[in-house]
C-alpha cells in the first residue's frame, strides 16, 4: 500500500516536473513577473511550451547521442529551468514591465489585462460550475474506457516503452505514420516515474491535455472578443456539451495523442500569433490605422517567437495538425488581404518590423536546424506528404455530407456555428486579427472537410471534420452572445425586440443546445463492462512471451481478440511483431493491395495459400478467439492446442 | 485571492480527484470482481512432447478436475484444488506417442481442453 501511495506521489511530482516547470520557466525568462500574461494564462501556456520544451530537450540529447536515461531526462530537464531561472534572475524586464499596467494592445473598450481576466460573482460561480462539469463527465466516461483496450493507444505505448526500454528515440522503422511528439513526453513521464504503460497514467496525461486544450480556446476567446460572456459560453460548447464525443473524451480514452495534442498546440499557436499580431490593427480595431498609435513592438516580436516555438512543437507532434494548420495559414493571408486590401502597404511595414526581428528569425532558424539537422520527423523523410495531396483516391476520402458534420458536431452546435460564422462575417472587425484566425480557422476546415476535392486535399474528410469542433464552439458562443445579450447592448444598438421575448428565446435555444448537447455524456455512465477478455489476451500474451524466442513467428488476430494492439508490447521484439490478422475490409481494398498470408493462415490453414505462407513466413504459433476460429484448427494434425481460455486459444504448429 | 489562481487550484484539484480515481480503477481488469469467472488452461512447454500443465484461475471456483485422454481415452485423471490468482503447475508422467492427446478440465460449468499430436 505504501509503495502504491509513494509511487503515486512520485508520478505528481515528475508530472509537475515535466509538464509544468520547463515552460514556467520559460515564461519567467521571457517575461519576467510582468503582467503580460495573467495568472490563468501563464499556468495554461507553461503545459504547452513544456510539451515543446521537454521534446527539443530529448531532441538534444538524441543529436548529442546521449542515451535518455532516467538520469539523463531529470538533469537535462534541471538544467533547462536552471537555465531559464538564471536568465530570469539576471535579466532585466524594464520594457516588458513597463507595459504591464499598460492598455491592451487591441482592446476596443481600453480594458486591462487585470480587467479581461476579473469576472463577476455570477460569472466566476459559472466558470468554476462549468470546469467541474467538464472533468466529472470526462471522468465517469474513461471510468470504463481507462484500461488498456484502445488499439491508438495499444500502437503509441509500444512507441514509448520501445524509448523506455532502449534509452534512445524512436526511429519507428521507417513509418510515417507516427511522429517523435506524439512519444516524447510519455516517454519521459515513464522514464522519470516508472509508471508502466499498461496503468492509468497514458489517459491520465492525455485527459491533462485534452482539458488544456479546452483552457487555451477559453483565454484565446476572451482575448480576441473581450468578452468574458463569450468566452464561458465557449467554455459551455466545447468543455461541457459535446464532452464525449470525438475529438473530446473518446480521443483521450482511444489513445488518439496526435489529434489530442494538436487540437491543444494548433490553438496555443494561435494565440501567441494572435497577440502577436494584434497590434497590426492598431488598438482600435474597428477603426482606421494612426501612425501614433502605441505599438507594442517588443511583445508583439517576443509573442511571435513562441508561435514559432509552439509551431515547431505542432510539426514535431502531428502532421495531420500541421497539414491543417498550413491550410489554415493560407486562409488567414487570402481573407487579411482581402479585408485589408487598401491598408496592406502598412500592414506589411508592421509585420515586417516584427518578423524581421532577432526573437523570430532566431527561433525560426534554430528551429529549422532542429528539423532538418537534428531530428527530422519521419513523414518529411517519405512521401507522406505526395499521399495527402491529390484527388480523393477513397470513398472516405470524398468529403462529408451537412448530415455527417451534423452528428460529429452536434446539431445545436452546428447550427448556431453557422449562424455565428454568418454574424462574424456582416459584423466583421478586418483589424481584429482575432476576427481573420477565426474565420479562416473555420472556413478552412470546413471546406477541407466537406469538399476536399477543391484543394487536392486526399486525407479521411472524418478526420479532418474532428478539428472543426473547435472554431466551431466559438462561433456558437458568440452567436448566442450576440443573439441574446444584454438588453442594454442591444437598446445600445438600436434593437426594439421586446426583453420578455428575447428571455424566451434564449430559454428554447439553451434548452434545444443543453438536450443536444448532454445527450452523448449519457455514455458516460454506461453500465459496468466485463474485463475478462483483456485479462485473457493479456494473459494470453505473457504466456507466448514466456514460451517463445525471437525465432518464433506468431500471427494473432486483430477482428476478434480484445486489446490486440497491446500484445507486441508484451514481447518489444519489433513493431509489427507479432503478425496480425487486420479487419477483414483491409483485404478487399481496391486501392491498396495487401499481403494475404495473415488472412490465410488464420482463415484457411490447410489450403494450399495457407500452407505457403506458413512455409514462407516461418509461423509456428496462431493466436485465435476459439468462439470463431478454433474449427479450422482442431482437425489439423500438425497443430497442437497448447494454450485455452474461454476468450484465447493458442496453437502450435508442431512441423 | 485572485479570481485566477482560485480557478488553478480549482482546475488542479479537480485533475488531482480525477487522475486519483482513475488510478486506483486502472487495474480492473486484473480484480477478479470486474471478470467474469474464468481459468487459463496450458501446457507447460509448447514445443516438446511433454505433457506437464498448468491452471491460472481468475474465477471464485476452487476445484479443478483434469482428465489425461489417449484418442478419446482416459488414461489418468485428478483433482486439484486452485485459489483465485493463483497457478498451480501438474506434472503428467505418462507417456503417449503416436496420438492425439489431450488435457481436459472442468471446473463448475466451465470445460476447458488442450491438446498435443505426439509423433511416434
Amino acid at each position: 500500500m505504501l509503495e502504491i501511495i509513494a509511487n503515486q506521489i512520485l508520478f505528481y511530482i515528475v508530472l509537475v516536473f515535466v509538464l509544468f516547470i520547463p515552460g514556467y520557466s520559460l515564461l519567467l525568462a521571457i517575461f519576467g513577473k510582468s503582467k503580460t500574461l495573467s495568472a490563468l494564462e501563464r499556468f495554461i501556456i507553461s503545459f504547452g511550451l513544456s510539451i515543446i520544451s521537454v521534446d527539443f530537450i530529448n531532441f538534444s540529447l538524441s543529436g548529442l547521442h546521449i542515451p535518455i536515461t532516467r538520469l539523463a531526462t531529470l538533469i537535462s530537464i534541471m538544467l533547462f529551468i536552471l537555465i531559464c531561472l538564471i536568465i530570469y534572475k539576471f535579466r532585466c524586464h524594464p520594457e516588458l514591465d513597463s507595459g504591464s499596467k499598460k492598455v491592451d494592445s487591441g482592446s476596443r473598450s481600453g480594458m486591462t489585462d487585470e480587467k479581461l481576466f476579473n469576472f463577476s460573482k455570477n460569472q466566476f460561480v459559472l466558470i468554476l460550475l462549468l470546469l467541474f462539469l467538464t472533468i466529472f463527465i470526462k471522468t465517469a466516461y474513461l471510468t470504463d474506457t481507462v484500461f488498456p483496450t484502445a488499439t491508438d493507444m495499444g500502437h503509441h505505448m509500444y512507441w514509448t516503452q520501445w524509448m523506455i526500454d532502449n534509452h534512445q528515440l524512436p526511429t519507428y522503422e521507417g513509418m510515417p505514420d507516427f511522429i517523435i511528439g506524439e512519444h516524447v513526453i510519455f516517454g519521459a513521464i515513464g522514464l522519470a516515474s516508472g509508471a508502466s504503460v499498461f496503468s492509468a497514467f497514458p489517459v491520465i496525461i492525455l485527459l491533462l491535455i485534452n482539458l488544456l486544450g479546452i483552457l487555451t480556446v477559453f483565454i484565446l476567446t476572451l482575448r480576441i472578443f473581450k468578452q468574458k460572456t463569450i468566452a464561458i459560453l465557449t467554455l459551455l460548447f466545447l468543455g461541457v456539451l459535446y464532452a464525449v464525443s470525438s475529438p473530446q473524451v473518446k480521443f483521450v480514452g482511444g489513445g488518439v495523442i496526435g489529434n489530442l495534442i494538436g487540437n491543444f498546440l494548433m490553438p496555443l499557436s494561435f494565440y501567441f500569433y494572435y497577440r502577436a499580431f494584434s497590434a497590426i490593427g492598431g488598438s482600435a480595431y474597428g477603426g482606421e490605422l494612426q501612425e501614433d498609435e502605441p505599438f507594442e513592438l517588443s511583445n508583439s516580436r517576443i509573442f511571435l517567437a513562441l508561435a514559432i516555438f509552439s509551431t515547431f512543437g505542432l510539426f514535431y507532434t502531428h502532421h495531420l495538425t500541421s497539414f491543417i494548420f498550413l491550410f489554415i495559414w493560407v486562409m488567414i493571408v487570402l481573407i487579411l488581404s482581402l479585408t485589408n486590401f487598401k491598408n496592406l502597404g502598412e500592414i506589411f511595414r508592421k509585420l515586417r518590423k516584427i518578423i524581421f526581428s532577432p526573437q523570430a528569425l532566431s527561433v525560426f532558424f534554430v528551429g529549422l536546424f532542429f528539423f532538418f539537422f537534428v531530428f527530422t520527423p519521419n513523414y518529411i523523410k517519405t512521401s507522406a506528404v505526395n499521399t495527402a495531396v491529390g484527388a480523393p483516391s477513397k470513398g472516405t476520402r470524398v468529403g462529408l455530407t451537412i448530415a455527417n458534420l451534423r452528428s460529429s458536431i452536434g446539431e445545436a452546435r452546428l447550427a448556431l456555428g453557422f449562424l455565428g460564422i454568418m454574424i462574424l462575417a456582416f459584423g466583421f472587425k478586418k483589424r481584429n486579427f482575432g476576427y481573420t484566425i477565426l474565420a479562416a480557422w473555420a472556413v478552412m476546415i470546413f471546406i477541407m472537410s466537406t469538399a476536399p476535392h477543391l484543394l487536392f486535399v486526399n486525407l479521411p474528410s472524418d478526420r479532418i471534420g474532428n478539428y472543426l469542433s473547435y472554431p466551431i464552439a466559438i462561433l456558437s458562443a458568440y452567436s448566442l452572445y450576440f443573439v441574446f445579450r444584454p438588453k442594454s447592448e442591444l437598446e445600445k444598438n438600436g434593437s426594439f425586440i421586446p426583453n420578455n421575448f428575447i428571455k424566451f428565446g434564449l430559454a428554447i435555444i439553451l434548452t434545444f443546445v443543453l438536450v443536444d448537447g448532454l445527450s452523448d455524456s449519457a455514455l458516460s455512465f454506461k453500465n459496468k463492462t466485463d474485463l475478462s477478455p483483456v485479462a485473457e489476451a493479456f494473459n494470453a500474451s505473457n504466456y507466448l512471451a514466456k514460451s517463445t524466442t525471437t525465432s518464433d513467428i506468431i500471427l494473432k488476430d486483430h477482428n476478434y481478440i480484445t486489446s490486440d494492439s497491446w500484445i507486441k508490447t508484451f514481447f518489444m521484439r519489433g513493431y509489427t511483431y507479432p503478425l496480425s490478422r487486420g479487419y477483414f475490409k483491409r483485404y478487399e481494398d481496391p486501392t491498396k493491395p495487401r499481403e494475404m498470408c495473415t488472412l490465410n493462415m488464420i482463415s484457411s490453414p490447410d489450403n494450399a495459400a495457407g500452407k505457403d505462407c506458413f512455409a514462407e513466413t516461418r509461423t509456428d504459433f496462431i493466436m485465435i478467439n476459439p468462439q470463431f476460429d478454433s474449427a479450422q484448427f482442431t482437425k489439423l494434425k500438425n497443430f497442437n492446442q497448447v494454450y485455452s481460455t474461454s476468450g484465447i486459444n493458442i496453437y502450435y504448429k508442431n512441423n | 485571492m485572485p479570481q485566477p489562481k482560485i480557478i488553478i487550484i480549482f482546475i488542479s484539484v479537480l485533475f488531482f480527484a480525477s487522475s486519483v480515481y482513475l488510478f486506483a480503477i486502472d487495474s480492473r481488469y486484473n480484480d477478479p470482481k470486474y471478470n467474469k469467472s474464468w481459468y487459463a488452461l496450458s501446457f507447460a512447454d509448447p514445443k516438446s512432447n511433454s505433457l506437464d500443465f498448468a491452471i491460472e484461475n481468475f474465477s471464485n471456483e476452487s476445484d479443478f478436475h483434469w482428465e489425461l485422454l489417449a484418442d478419446k481415452i482416459k488414461v489418468s485423471e485428478g483433482d486439484v484444488q486452485i485459489g483465485n490468482g493463483e497457478k498451480k503447475d501438474i506434472k503428467i508422467d505418462t507417456a503417449t506417442t503416436g496420438k492425439k492427446t489431450t488435457i481436459t478440465v472442468s471446473s463448475g460449468n466451465i470445460k476447458q481442453e488442450i491438446y498435443k499430436n505426439i509423433s511416434e
